[in-house]
């Protein structure tokens, strides 16, 4: 071996070795590889509309590319497209949706396996019409019972206090089910409104469903979801179903928040196919994002439903609407 | 008579301000906004708007054209909106877009004022080609009155309904039931819904009165013989149509600048975005070149409908037509994301429209200072299904209150002119759309054709000829094509004259139940071979127009009039106009004709 031919060798084992040592400092500093496996790159966060803002900034700022869309349609990709055109993506979305992608495809004999890593966090409630929530609580409780809530919807309010002025009840969720966070307050209606029984089928879920579906058709929501409508076009909605996060202004005198019976949180997570790994830096900065607006850190004790739950609630939904 | 001296007897009649805006700068015009450079090799995303937001979204589109922020994958955005009033816009997706270079460049995002107008898009066309869009900017539908008969009626200790405005507009007795005779009749200012949204929703609102509901209005519900006649009964108080809102408040304006607004009209259904616009004294939210805001005498006041209202909700809908491509599809997206940042949506607020972003929250101009009450309205009604849209507007096509039309048609011998390549002469051009306009009048409707140049034989008088009297066009339908077809250019131009027999005609048939009208086009000055009188005459005309048009008790003709060619008198058409609180349309290119006869038309 000449001299020139070792020299080339020792450079190009130096080649080797820098490259090996950056990927293990830097790269793997920034992959979280969850369920462990081998990891693939993520080119695209898609993400929930709900979480837009949230996600372009945080794509931004990691440089992700980030591709908005409903999460129902994300949610229907991922029960069904081949695993290959999914492994360099991760999705934001709320839980369950990752696990009912799953239980989807295992239905499908088709099986993929998610991991999901948590981010933030923020209970569900009603948002509702300052001068009409001492009524709600009169009527319902507090926390509000969903049973209670499916009941007066498009009632008169003067049925429950007669000096209350003109309107009907009109309790209103974010598009269902396109959004994450309708498919989220549907269930949590439906499952807290029938504890235990069943869904499908049963014709006192058509009895007490129907006014609810009608109160606020889905036309009628300019925001995505009902809290994002409610505090721009007041007039749409009188209770508004979906994360306390959403509300801008805590202190927004036109608004009372109410707790509902049976709480359950609204909880981001970052899914990716199995062995994809969620990098940490995408993960914190979305986390940042989203505390900045409200939203908080997980506690690791999250109430959610189940997958199974919630893709039989959302068909009921769906049922009703047509 | 000079320009001078005609301007220095239009402040003299209290005019001006009125005779310096026209129709068709307000309405289904497809002029641009005032948008900075060109677009080079950039991925240009045309918009179609309605017209009360061109000034914002030219505004925007220019910040945002010449930000880091318009680029799609390396290449640069251009974005350039033009001014299409909703309906209008609806019907041109409809029909394929035709005539570009008239109607402008098909658009990538249509932006009409609410999103109701697409359900009728593809209700029509029978598939989605315009997809739910993303609303833009919030603003209700609201009843404008002048201060002092909202005061009247007790608002806004007493709510005030659609069912109290459709009551008074049928009472005989109007305002002297609420002891101001000196009102005169309760006169109603409504947009004609195949064209203007709140027209639309106005109409809407007038079904729902009918019925009794909030929501779920059907089809079979407009077919109720009992909401029939209500739309009958609320229709026959309405002053005329029209493409636009602005034009009410245009006149509305200028019969302040005189001290008789309180006789125009008692309240017109308009967003409330225009009540700001009026009290800041800026009626059409746009100001020209020298044009300086004036508050009026007696301010509007936006009346929130007891029972609900409807909601202008602005959204941006990116087409799937033919004519955008998926690069176009995209960088319209950049756009619309552009929008809704928070800094633009304050941009929104200063527009007098309420933000669609709830970090934005309504505050100053959405002020009780201006008329508008940041707390209304508490209650909605429901937008109908795209069926039901559909069957409101055949329906009020049925319902419309009967017009009385006079059309005066110039054949002077500058008619004569080639207007086309082709070797079509002006004269042609307008007798094509005059009778492509017929079709919009109903059977009931009464129309009638006047001619006028000098050297008429065989008529009473040596200035015009009547070649069809007014009388129902169902009846005369052919004749009057045939009547149009056979005119030929003749010689001078007595625009003067004819004008004055021609109110006289109307005024001595006029018919209280019907809206009296004359739509009178022209390409030249006042030329009757005597202009030693013009001054006297045109003082004369404008004196007599004004004086038969205010009042409690007047019977108002309005003379529509359209400035044709480039030769026309335009100045001296507003002011005929403006003297009848009718408006004013510009053809100046002939090629528009066509569009500006539909937009005339649309007034009935």
């Amino acid at each position: 071996m000449t001299l020139k031919r070792l020299g080339a060798l020792v450079a190009a084992i130096v080649l080797i070795a820098g490259a090996w040592v950056l990927r293990t400092n830097v790269l793997d500093d920034d992959e979280n590889t969850g369920g462990g496996g081998a990891s693939n790159e993520l080119d695209v966060l898609v993400c929930a509309e709900e979480l837009a803002a949230a996600c372009n900034a945080a794509g931004n700022q990691v440089g992700i590319d980030v591709r908005i869309e409903p999460a129902d349609t994300t949610l229907r990709n991922w029960s069904s497209n081949p695993t290959d055109e999914l492994a360099p993506n991760g999705w934001a979305t709320l839980q369950p949706l990752p696990e009912m992608a799953a239980l989807s495809r295992d239905a499908a004999e088709d099986p993929l396996e998610i991991e999901t890593v948590e981010v933030s966090t923020s209970p569900l409630v009603l948002v509702v019409d300052a001068s009409r929530a001492p009524l709600l609580v009169d009527a319902c409780g507090d926390p509000v019972e969903w049973r209670c809530l499916g009941e007066l919807a498009e009632t008169s309010w003067s049925d429950i206090d007669a000096s209350a002025s003109n309107g009907t009840v009109r309790p209103g969720f974010a598009r269902t089910p396109d959004t994450a966070i309708g498919q989220l307050g549907v269930g949590a209606a439906l499952l807290g409104a029938f504890d235990g029984a069943p869904l499908v089928g049963n014709p006192d879920v058509i009895v007490w469903g129907q006014p609810l579906v009608e109160a606020v058709p889905a036309r009628s929501l300019v925001a995505d979801t009902a809290i994002g409508t409610i505090q721009v076009r007041q007039s749409a909605l009188d209770v508004a179903v979906g994360a306390r996060a959403e509300l801008i202004n805590p202190d927004d005198p036109r608004f009372t928040v109410v707790d509902v019976e049976q709480p359950i949180d609204a909880t981001v997570v970052i899914a990716r196919p199995m062995g994809g790994g969620v990098p940490d830096a995408l993960r914190s900065a979305l986390a940042d994002e989203l505390t900045a607006s409200g939203w908080a850190a997980p506690s690791g004790e999250s109430s959610v439903p189940s997958a199974n739950d919630l893709l039989n609630t959302t068909a009921v939904w769906e049922n009703l609407n047509s | 008579m000079t320009l001078r001296r005609r301007t220095a007897a239009l402040i003299a009649l209290g005019l001006v301000a009125a005779a310096c805006s026209t129709a068709t700068d307000d309405g289904g015009d497809s002029q641009e906004g005032d948008l900075d450079g060109d677009p080079g090799d950039c991925i240009v995303v045309d918009m179609a708007v309605s017209s009360e937001k061109i000034t914002l979204l030219t505004e925007l589109a220019n910040d945002f054209n010449d930000s880091d922020d318009a680029d799609l994958d390396g290449d640069c955005i251009f974005v350039r909106p033009q001014r299409k009033a909703s309906g209008a816009a609806a019907q041109l997706i409809v029909d394929g877009w035709p005539n570009p270079e008239i109607e402008g460049p098909p658009p990538v995002i249509w932006s009409p004022a609410a999103s109701g107008w697409a359900g009728v898009v593809n209700e029509r066309v029978g598939t989605e080609v315009a997809p739910p869009g993303t609303p833009f900017m919030l603003t209700p539908l609201v009843i404008a009155m002048p201060e002092p008969m909202a005061e009247a009626l007790g608002y806004p200790d007493e709510p005030v309904g659609f069912n109290d405005i459709i009551e008074l507009a049928n009472d005989p007795d109007g305002w002297a039931s609420f002891g101001h005779p000196e009102w005169g009749e309760f006169r109603l200012g409504k947009t004609n819904p195949n064209f203007s949204t709140s027209g639309l929703n106005f109409t809407t609102a007038e079904y729902y009165a009918a019925t009794g509901k909030t929501s779920g209005l059907t089809t079979e519900d407009l077919a109720q013989p009992a909401a029939e006649q209500f739309a009958r009964d609320v229709e026959s108080a309405v002053v005329h149509y029209g493409d636009t809102t602005l034009t009410f408040l245009n006149n509305w304006f200028a019969a302040d600048a005189r001290g008789t607004s309180l006789t125009y009209a008692s309240a017109v259904a308009v967003e409330e975005k225009s009540v700001i616009d009026y009290n800041r004294g800026d009626p059409d939210g746009e100001l020209g070149p020298g044009e300086t805001p004036r508050p009026p005498r007696i301010p509007l006041v936006a009346v929130y409908p007891e029972e609900g209202t409807l909601f202008s909700d602005n959204p941006f809908i990116v087409l799937d037509t033919d004519w955008v491509s998926d690069e176009q599809r995209a960088a319209a997206l950049v756009f619309e994301e552009y929008v809704q940042r928070p800094e633009n949506q304050e941009k929104v607020l200063e527009f007098g429209f309420r933000p669609n972003n709830p970090a934005v929250p309504v505050g100053d101009p959405i002020t009780l200072d201006n008329g508008v009450d940041p707390n209304q309205p508490t209650s909605e009604l429901e937008i109908p299904s795209p069926a039901v849209s559909v069957g409101i507007l055949d329906a009020w096509a049925e319902h419309r209150k009967e017009a009385r039309v006079l059309m005066v048609l110039d054949i002077s011998g500058s008619m004569g002119d080639f207007a086309t390549t082709n070797g079509e002469t002006k004269l042609d051009l307008a007798k094509a759309a005059a009778i492509e306009a017929l079709d919009q009048f109903k059977p009931a409707d009464e129309v009638g054709l006047w001619v006028f140049s000098t050297d008429i034989v065989g008529s009473p008088s040596p200035f015009y000829r009547e070649v069809v009297p007014v009388a129902p066009i169902g009846d005369q339908r052919a004749a009057l094509e045939s009547a149009i077809n056979e005119q030929f250019p003749l010689a001078g131009t007595p625009l003067y004259d004819v004008t004055d027999a021609a109110y006289q005609q109307m005024l001595a048939d006029y018919d209280a139940d019907k809206i009296n009208a004359i739509v009178f086009l022209t390409d030249g000055v006042n030329d009757d071979g005597n202009p030693a009188d013009d001054n006297t005459q045109f003082a004369d005309v404008i004196q007599t127009l004004q004086a038969g048009s205010e009042g409690a008790a007047s019977r108002p003709v309005r003379v529509f009039t359209i400035s044709y060619g480039e030769g026309a008198d335009e100045v001296t058409l507003q002011a005929i106009s403006a003297a009848t609180a009718a408006a004013h349309y510009d053809a100046s290119d002939p090629a528009t004709i066509d569009r500006v006869f539909t937009e005339v038309i649309s007034n009935f």
